[in-house]
């Protein structure tokens, strides 16, 4: 947590090297996160890179208070990607760089859930939806999961167990 | 342990066993206590991997366009107090200002301009109002991609013409020799060129000097290496590697000659010292601010004193991460 309030400090201070750290260090992670949500390479750079401005936004304005500077980053990007469901209202595309599924089946079968979890998931609240992706999405451990938050595992496995609970409802009976 | 906690460890140890491939009906073979329980929760966790593509590889993404992006902003946006948004309207009228206050002609003639010449601020204004007018995500990175040409260029026609004029330009490293960097067709003297490799993909700042090439900062955007999987920084305990593209300081030593030497000095990585004990932690708040109104938990979570970011020093605020002793080492791939 104090390499996080160093290396925000520096970036807050237009530090070159920080503002260059900053995103070497977080961005993989974030955009591995905003692809599992919105399935679209390009758009996802684009958050991708649209979290960091934000971020020297807001550590100019002073608006920085967190456990951790990677859960106040995956908030920014949460905030961006539930932006982005409201602009855009539209057809889910299907990711082209995706690697060919083997059928036409498959294809619908994969498109058919995003939109699913697409429609459901704003129904949860933020940190379920954080738990959600982290947890399902990128197969992290709750123990991961919990540090990546800056939460207890306790927390996590409680708050899975509420984000589960909550997506069921709004899933209905659909189940793969 | 209460029943609630009891459940939410089976549950977590269920969906595990889920992730690792043991089907539904296996697990709930396994927890028959839980059984009625944690069928629709598993069903819920399945469906959600299915929606988030969890078993498809990810693409790999192009992180520099918009390391780049975020690099200009950040500098646009300490060069024009107004903000990001006001600033790019500010350019834009700029660079219409002086097209009706200089002409159109010289505006013009500026297109021709090389750096150090009266007229160059004048192109360079233009571009950005270019940039600051292009809303599609397509056409601004073939304009960027026009205007990186186009200083590349402006490289050569000033190393040609033997001028002395700062530079500035992006392009992929095509040759790693022992004081020379190659990139793009353009030699880049430097003391430490092996800390960069071929493909690496960089932005340059040098001065022209009797047609050499001489570097004064090299920031790397990109090297092309296989996006692996993600892993997670562990913030609190180190127990596994960090895996971040390694950040490449570069420090400019000034030589009381009228060359500037170059030293690059790799930065580490940051990681955590301290162990706190976790257990005893309790569930930070939100505390961003928004505007929207967000569903919100229904339980409460404990809260501890979030990390507050503020102008006044703590004892907490000032520390810092132990900057390396410059040393002129070179950086494997990450």
């Amino acid at each position: 947590m104090q390499a996080d309030v160093s290396l925000l400090q520096r970036v807050r201070a237009n530090d070159p090297e920080a503002l260059s750290e900053l995103y070497d260090q977080f961005a993989p992670r974030l955009y591995t996160y905003i692809y599992r949500r919105v399935g679209e390479q390009r758009l996802a750079e684009d958050l991708t890179s649209e979290v960091f401005v934000k971020a020297l936004s807001a550590l100019r304005k002073g608006q920085f208070a967190s456990a951790s500077a990677q859960a106040w980053l995956y908030r920014l990007a949460h905030n961006l990607v539930i932006d982005h469901y409201r602009r855009d209202k539209g057809n889910l595309p299907l990711d082209e760089s995706l690697p060919a599924p083997d059928s036409v089946p498959e294809a619908a079968r994969r498109r058919h859930w995003q939109g699913q979890l697409r429609e459901a998931l704003p129904h949860l609240t933020e940190e379920q939806q954080h738990v959600i992706v982290l947890r399902f999405g990128e197969g992290q451990s709750a123990g991961e999961v919990a540090r990546a938050l800056g939460k207890t595992e306790e927390s996590i496995r409680a708050l899975q167990h509420r984000a589960l609970a909550a997506l069921r409802r709004w899933l209905g009976e659909d189940y793969p | 342990m209460n029943d609630d906690r009891a459940f939410e460890l089976t549950l977590d140890e269920a969906l595990q066993l889920l992730a690792s491939g043991v089907s539904r009906e296996e697990c709930l073979r396994r927890f028959p206590h839980y059984a009625d329980e944690l069928a629709p929760l598993l069903a819920a966790a399945e469906s959600a991997r299915a929606g988030l593509l969890a078993n498809q590889p990810l693409p790999t993404p192009n992180l520099a366009r918009g390391k780049r992006r975020f690099l200009e902003a950040a500098r646009a946006s300490t060069q024009r107090p107004l903000g990001l948004l006001n600033a790019r309207l500010v350019s834009a009228l700029l660079a219409l200002l002086l097209v009706i206050v200089l002409g159109a002609g010289v505006a013009s003639a500026s297109a021709q301009a090389l750096p150090g010449d009266a007229l160059y601020p004048v192109k360079r204004a233009i571009e950005s109002a270019q940039l600051a007018v292009t809303f599609d995500g397509d056409t601004y990175d073939e304009l960027q991609r026009e205007h990186a040409e186009r200083r590349r260029a402006e490289a050569r026609e000033v190393l040609a013409l033997q001028r002395a004029a700062r530079l500035e330009f992006e392009g992929v490293v095509e040759s790693v020799q022992s004081t020379t960097l190659i990139i793009s067709g353009l030699a880049l003297l430097t003391t430490e060129p092996q800390i960069f490799q071929v493909a690496d993909v960089v932005h340059v700042l040098a001065r022209a000097e009797r047609g050499l090439l001489v570097a004064e900062a090299i920031t790397m955007l990109a090297r092309p290496t296989p996006f692996p999987a993600p892993t997670l920084t562990p913030i609190l305990t180190p127990t596994r590697p960090v895996h971040t593209a390694t950040p490449t300081r570069i420090v400019t030593t000034a030589m009381p000659t009228t060359l500037t030497v170059t030293r690059i000095v790799p930065t580490a990585t940051a990681t955590p010292t301290a162990t706190p004990r976790v257990e005893s932690t309790p569930t930070p708040q939100s505390e961003v601010t928004s505007t929207e109104a967000r569903p919100t938990e229904s339980r409460p979570t404990e809260t501890p004193t979030p990390l507050r970011f503020t102008d006044t020093p703590t004892a907490e605020s000032t520390a810092t991460v132990p900057r390396p002793t410059p040393t002129a080492t070179a950086t494997g791939r990450p």
